[in-house]
């Protein structure tokens, strides 16, 4: 009887923990215009805590591949980690002046606090590229790859992330050696976004150049003029 | 009445008020930093600061992306990390106060020595008057108190006329230039002027005789002429201007190696050569911006790049002979250089005028413009920057495509430059009339 009484609850104990899987939602927001945007995700999870099923103590990381046509600064990243508004790392060496053709790919790793995983907002600052001009001009797209969402539970926790696929990522902030997480599903309550930027016209190049270059000349015969004719 | 720079504060009191008016914009810009989004505190004082960070942990300031200045700007700002992040303000802010100090003594010796017609009240203050546009200035106020470097750059040129002209101390003078091009490359297209300085054939209309004062009007008069073959024999270095070039290359290759030594060749990279190498695309005040932009990744002709550089060569050329070789002109000899310096410079972003406001107080009372015309050429070259910050502004910060009309803005700002450039030098007098304020 007893022994029933235990397996029941332990069925119902299972029982239970799927109906509280934990679920992710992420909603996204660029603001500004221009140059110099910001992301901002608010992250919110639904999940129930138990002594040993605790999610508040895994850790949560939003990784982010920034695409050739935009950069994250790494300075500003860096003073952003200093005034503790932000946890993040960045892989690779991101030149901030280079165009969108000179450019690489590179990824920014988010360190989010597991104790507020229920419900935290992220903003990242970021900036876009000149891209090359075009015939006809007008704007660029650049495609917002979606964030993936990382985790990893202390080990012996039990967990509801072994089923999703492991990627490679850095382990902390040092980023010094690489971990394995679990790539989890969220439901992402924004679509593919598209940023527009301003190119430059191939159109309006005859008429830049020859008054570029005439006028240059013209400024400078016109000053020598003046020179020459002062008493 | 005549109002003076006296009538109001005494020489002492302009230092102090002019610099607890820096301090005052400096706490302004703290507060302004905490609740606004556009910072008041320029961008490059950041980039001084983690350099000094880099260098406090006994790294290259190099390290630091984008940094492209001396390693000594990175060694004097650490105490921005160790006693106060405003350290480097109040520094370019005295920097810019000892700047002002030396505009004053440069005019005042210069007005003593050609203007004899003058009084010692009226020689304080036609000095006074050219300390208090520099002091005052809203740029060079703001420039300092943002935390950008620009000032030390224009207080070093300043000090090398200053050693030049007033204390006839050439070798110093040398010293001082090559640490000017050190800290920053421009003031290396003095050079030129400064040597004709020196030069033997340098004339000094006051103290020519009425006879060869009429034989050079009628010569100047009859063959206007800007070059002439005479001209290369004054390449030839007297003692003066050897010692001047002793001084700049002795300075120069000390810092040099020793920077070297230290940085290695990411220092001579980011210090010197990627000034010579930038092609900077994205939008400025240039009037060739667009065209590098239009043409980046693409193989530019000789000729191209030729019509580009050439017109400031010529002129800087001109210049340099035109005025340096005149003891009464040196000061109006930089100031033209970096005037047409920054005019065709490929890359113009806003400190570069800082460069011209450093020098235009040390000619104003040889430049002779009417009160109207004077007004008409200010509103004409702040309008014009205005309406190209305004384009600028919606294509950076609003997302609109105004490639077109930011260069056309850069027209319309080149030809501001050019009409306030023909404007001066018509209005320029050697200071034998002392222009009355």
């Amino acid at each position: 009887m007893i022994f029933k009484t235990f397996t029941y609850l332990y069925i119902l104990r299972f029982a239970w923990s799927k109906v509280v899987e934990p679920n992710f939602a992420l909603y996204h927001l660029i603001k500004n215009n221009g140059f110099h945007r910001e992301f901002e995700w608010f992250l919110e999870s639904t999940f129930i805590d138990e002594p040993t099923n605790n999610f508040s103590k895994c850790e949560y990381v939003l990784q982010i591949v920034i695409p050739t046509g935009m950069f994250v600064n790494p300075d500003e990243i860096a003073d952003l980690n200093r005034k503790k508004m932000i946890n993040a790392f960045l892989d690779g060496f991101v030149d901030i002046e280079a165009p969108e053709y000179e450019a690489k790919e590179h990824t920014i790793y988010i360190f989010l606090n597991g104790s507020k995983i229920r419900s935290t907002t992220v903003m990242l600052p970021f900036h876009l590229r000149y891209h090359r001009a075009t015939f006809g001009g007008g704007f660029a797209e650049i495609n917002i790859n979606k964030p993936s969402l990382l985790v990893y539970c202390p080990s012996g926790m039990l967990t509801f992330f072994e089923n999703n696929p492991i990627v490679e990522g850095v382990c902390d902030l040092k980023g010094q050696t690489k971990c394995a997480w679990w790539n989890i599903t969220y439901k992402a309550f924004f679509e593919d976004a598209q940023i527009l930027v301003p190119v430059g016209n191939l159109d309006h190049f005859p008429f830049v150049a020859i008054v570029s270059l005439i006028l240059g000349c013209l400024g400078c015969i016109y000053v020598l003029s003046v020179l020459s004719s002062r008493k | 009445m005549v109002y003076t720079a006296e009538t109001f504060l005494s020489f002492r009191q302009h230092i102090i008020f002019a610099f607890f008016l820096r301090l005052a914009l400096i706490l302004y810009g703290n507060y302004h930093d905490r609740i606004s989004q556009v910072p008041y505190t320029d961008v490059d004082y950041k980039v001084f600061t983690d350099a000094s960070r880099y260098v406090l942990n006994n790294e290259s300031p190099y390290q630091r992306h984008t940094y492209r200045y001396t390693p000594i700007l990175s060694w004097l700002l650490i105490p921005n990390l160790l006693i106060d992040i405003c350290f480097g303000k109040i520094l370019f802010s005295l920097i810019d106060i000892f700047a002002g100090i030396l505009i004053k003594f440069i005019i005042k010796h210069c007005v003593m020595s050609y203007g004899r017609n003058l009084n010692d009240s009226k020689i304080e203050s036609v000095s006074n008057f050219g300390m208090i546009v520099w002091l005052y200035n809203p740029i060079t106020i703001g420039i300092a108190t943002r935390g950008n470097s620009d000032s030390i750059a224009g207080f070093l040129v300043l000090l090398t006329l200053y050693l030049l002209q007033c204390k006839k101390w050439y070798f110093v003078a040398g010293i001082v230039h090559g640490l000017a091009i050190h800290v920053r490359i421009y003031p290396l297209m003095y050079s030129l002027a400064l040597f004709l300085f020196l030069s033997d054939y340098s004339e000094n209309p006051n103290s020519l005789s009425k006879e060869s004062k009429e034989v050079q009007k009628t010569d100047r008069s009859t063959k206007r002429t800007i070059f002439r073959m005479e001209y290369l024999l004054y390449f030839f270095p007297n003692i003066d201007q050897l010692k001047l070039m002793s001084g700049c290359i002795l300075s120069l290759v000390l810092l040099t190696s020793l920077f070297y030594f230290l940085y290695g060749y990411q220092f001579l990279y980011e210090s010197y050569i990627y000034h010579f190498l930038r092609k900077d695309m994205r939008h400025n005040f240039s009037l060739y911006f667009y065209l590098q932009y239009l043409t980046a990744g693409v193989k530019i002709d000789l000729w191209q790049k030729m019509l580009i550089t050439l017109p400031q060569f010529i002129l800087i050329a001109v210049f340099s002979f035109k005025f340096g070789l005149n003891k009464l002109s040196l000061n109006f000899a930089i100031l033209m250089i970096t005037c047409v310096f920054v005019t065709y410079n490929s890359v113009i972003t806003s400190q570069y005028f800082v460069w011209i406001l450093a020098i235009l107080p040390l000619c104003i009372w040889q430049i002779r413009l009417s009160r109207n015309t004077s007004l008409l050429l200010g509103l004409i070259w702040i309008g014009a920057q205005a309406l190209w910050l305004l384009s600028a502004y919606l294509l950076e910060f609003q997302g609109l495509n105004m490639f077109l009309y930011i260069w056309l803005n850069s027209v319309s700002f080149f030809c501001a430059n050019i009409a306030c450039m023909a404007k001066v030098i018509e209005g320029f007098t050697t200071g034998v009339k002392v222009k009355v304020l």
